[in-house]
């Protein structure tokens, strides 16, 4: 083997070798944990609350649970912030930006305009949002919006809708859906059967009716007095006045609720889900909202 | 003109790695700095859809219990909600030990016990869903343990009707066991946590990967169902799903823990069945893939490209053995074309699947682990003369009219084993 052979191959083995050696470090390591995965999967912001909502109606709020402390305030706000899990035995409100809690629970809570709050609020029978506060998660039985309340009387009912095809779409058998590769238009009044999955946007005219669940890859705009049986799911969706969703409200990026919109049913709660939620005044979420940057009640 | 050959070989698996490691990168620089796809998350509550859950378990005494009890802890409407043990042909106590869960929760454990037939997971499968009510299914190997509410992220996918799939996130258990163990962890964190989230950002094509996963059973029905005669039913089934127009939706956020193999020699046979099985997909699917008319552009190249994804390795090989084909042959090309081909693998082919690996780790925290990174060129070159293997046995056995037998994965617990989901 002559000199340049023997060079060529020092060299390569200082090139190969030279970025094993830290590995080595590594290399008999036996403290290397799994991946931390939580038990909850934090989906249930009660879950961690249950021991200290279960030792409030017992009458005990002086018992420390797995981490939760239990307040008897009925308000919190920059004087007297919110912090890590708090389970409140009565009806509290919060106001103030100082609220740097993970999950708080209280049988209602109210939020008032000045309020920001960035962990999970989660009230067993309702949570009021007045206009201007900001959220990220809110779960109870009722949220409302405060401000007036849509004309639901002056909603069409459903049977006299006419039933009929949306334009822009064939249906396909196979996969039971309404299929579009561009925009879908359902016009106004009319009554459309099967889910609806469109490349470009969905267009819902007023006092029509869905049932059937909706995907659009684009927007899902959904005009005055309009309803749909079933889940909406879209880069962005926006609810004009008075429409009402009864299953899961799902964009990539923003919905915007218009004034008086009801998503969710009494017996049937559901989730609206985006990076950002708007709410105008009236209306009325019957399950949970989830807002991963930024959530807000608009003014009227 | 065998010098000219040698060369056009090597400017071709030269090429292909290059795509491929553009891939890589793009699909890495995505997952760091793009922002990242939420849809499915903070589903809190909705109108849950009716799910059977199958848990395919051939000689599966020390694990399939432990499978159970997670299932039953789930915080998924219990009146939704259907356990299917498979008990596929075993010889020890996993169908003794479906029974006695069966026998305390009637109406939740409703094992099937299967006493003949083909045998494999994908056979098993099939047999059990024809039986199943559910509208979604969602499977589980028998050796995961599933959080509380994993159920419920896997399935809250499925209230968009075009999903037809989905696929959460899987993550080692036994990353402490040896080395094999820790480099396969920060595989499968750089095929998940970067790959296939990129992939849902980029509504590319993530793959459904046959565990930890639902399946809308309308899709199911509507593509035939479960294929028997396929050593990787869940490739095989995400292409016939795409072919319909549903889509495959990932978790990242559905972690769910799992064993990986212990030993090189299980992690080889492991390794062979996926070559094989992602290979039978290549032969069936490329064609029809080509012709979707649901793919988009974007989709219809990934999905070319995640088809191909086996044949990298064999190419690999062929370029090797080239390079040194050529480098010994001498002539007037030797000092160019072997560093060509050095440059196409360390720039853009291994280093590639490397940076993805290192982000991943990164992303998951582990930053010490990162060191560890020069050693998985051993796992490399191993996968690669493995897969080629794999590969040539298909081919052969193609030729020689053979059937591919499922090869099941020997497990590494034992059923006296401790194990606590760690908090």
């Amino acid at each position: 083997m002559n000199a340049e052979a023997t060079l060529f191959i020092a060299a390569m083995f200082l090139w190969l070798g030279a970025p094993v050696l830290p590995a080595l470090r590594q290399y008999k390591k036996a403290a290397l944990a799994p991946l931390y995965v939580p038990a909850g999967n934090k989906l249930d912001a009660s879950a961690g609350l249950s021991g200290a909502i279960a030792a409030i109606s017992r009458g005990d709020f002086s018992t420390p649970v797995d981490g939760v402390s239990v307040s008897r305030s009925r308000r919190f706000d920059d004087t007297c912030p919110l912090r890590g899990k708090v389970a409140c035995e009565s009806d509290t409100s919060v106001s103030g930006t100082q609220n740097a809690f993970e999950v708080a629970w209280a049988p209602r809570f109210k939020l008032e305009a000045d309020a920001v709050v960035h962990g999970a609020l989660t009230a067993s029978q309702r949570i009021s949002v007045a206009p201007g506060a900001r959220f990220r998660v809110l779960q109870a039985p009722k949220i409302f919006f405060e401000g007036p309340v849509g004309d639901l009387s002056a909603r069409r009912p459903e049977d006299v809708a006419t039933p009929g095809s949306p334009e822009g779409a064939v249906f396909l058998k196979a996969q039971g859906w309404w299929h579009a590769t561009g925009d879908v238009l359902v016009r106004e009044d009319l009554r459309v059967e099967g889910d609806i999955v469109a490349s470009g946007s969905v267009f819902i005219r007023r006092g029509a009716c869905v049932h059937g669940s909706i995907k659009a890859r684009r927007t899902i705009l959904v005009s005055e007095a309009a309803s749909v049986h079933g889940s909406v799911t879209a880069n962005r969706i926006e609810l004009s006045q008075d429409v009402e969703i009864s299953g899961c409200v799902l964009a990539e990026d923003a919905v915007v609720l218009g004034r008086g919109c009801r998503i969710g049913l009494a017996g049937a709660p559901t989730t609206i889900s985006a990076e950002r939620v708007q709410a105008h005044p009236g209306v009325e979420v019957r399950g949970g909202i989830c807002a991963h940057a930024h959530g807000e009640a608009l003014h009227v | 003109m065998v010098s000219a050959g040698l060369q056009l070989i090597l400017y071709t698996v030269a090429a292909v790695l290059a795509t491929y490691g553009v891939r890589h990168y793009v699909l890495t620089l995505h997952r760091l700095f793009a922002r990242q796809s939420r849809l499915y998350e903070g589903i809190y509550c909705a109108d849950w859809p009716s799910v059977t859950v199958f848990i395919p378990a051939h000689n599966e005494e020390a694990v399939i219990g432990k499978c159970l009890e997670a299932l039953a802890a789930s915080d998924y409407p219990q009146e939704r909600l259907q356990i299917v043990p498979i008990n596929d042909r075993s010889a020890d106590k996993t169908g003794q030990i479906c029974n006695e869960w069966a026998a305390n929760h009637p109406r939740l454990v409703q094992p099937f016990h299967r006493i003949s037939g083909v045998g494999g997971k994908p056979a098993a499968l099939k047999d059990a869903a024809e039986l199943a009510a559910g509208e979604v299914f969602v499977v589980f190997d028998a050796d995961y343990v599933p959080g509380r509410s994993l159920l419920k992220q896997i399935v809250a996918p499925f209230l968009d009707p075009e999903v037809g799939l989905t696929m959460g996130r899987v993550v080692p258990y036994n990353v402490e066991a040896n080395l094999l163990t820790r480099m396969l962890d920060m595989e499968r964190s750089a095929g998940y946590q970067v790959d296939q989230q990129a992939r849902h950002n980029l509504r590319c094509v993530p793959q459904y990967g046959g565990t930890v996963g639902g399946i809308r059973a309308r899709a199911l029905r509507a593509t035939g169902g479960f294929t028997a005669n396929t050593l990787s039913e869940d490739t095989d089934l995400t292409f016939r799903i795409l072919g319909l127009g549903w889509k495959v939706a990932y978790l990242n956020n559905a972690e769910c823990y799992e064993e990986v193999p212990e030993s090189w020699p299980v992690r080889i046979r492991q390794l062979m069945r996926w070559s094989k099985g992602h290979n039978q997909a290549l032969f069936r699917y490329l064609g029809p893939s080509l012709r979707n008319p649901f793919f988009t552009p974007r989709e219809r190249v990934e999905a070319v490209f995640v088809l191909l994804v086996y044949l990298v390795a064999p190419l690999t090989v062929v370029g090797w053995i080239a390079s040194l084909a050529m480098y010994f042959a001498g002539g007037s090309h030797t000092a160019v074309l072997p560093l060509l081909a050095l440059a196409a693998y360390g720039g853009f082919g291994n280093a590639a699947a490397f940076f993805e690996m290192a982000a991943a780790v990164r992303l998951d925290g582990n930053r010490e682990r990162v060191l560890l990174l020069p050693l998985n060129a051993i796992g490399y070159a191993v996968s690669a003369i493995t897969i080629t293997r794999g590969f040539l046995g298909l081919i052969s056995d193609r030729l020689l009219n053979r059937q591919s037998a499922w090869d099941k994965t020997p497990r590494f617990r034992r059923a006296s084993d401790v194990f606590v989901v760690p908090q």
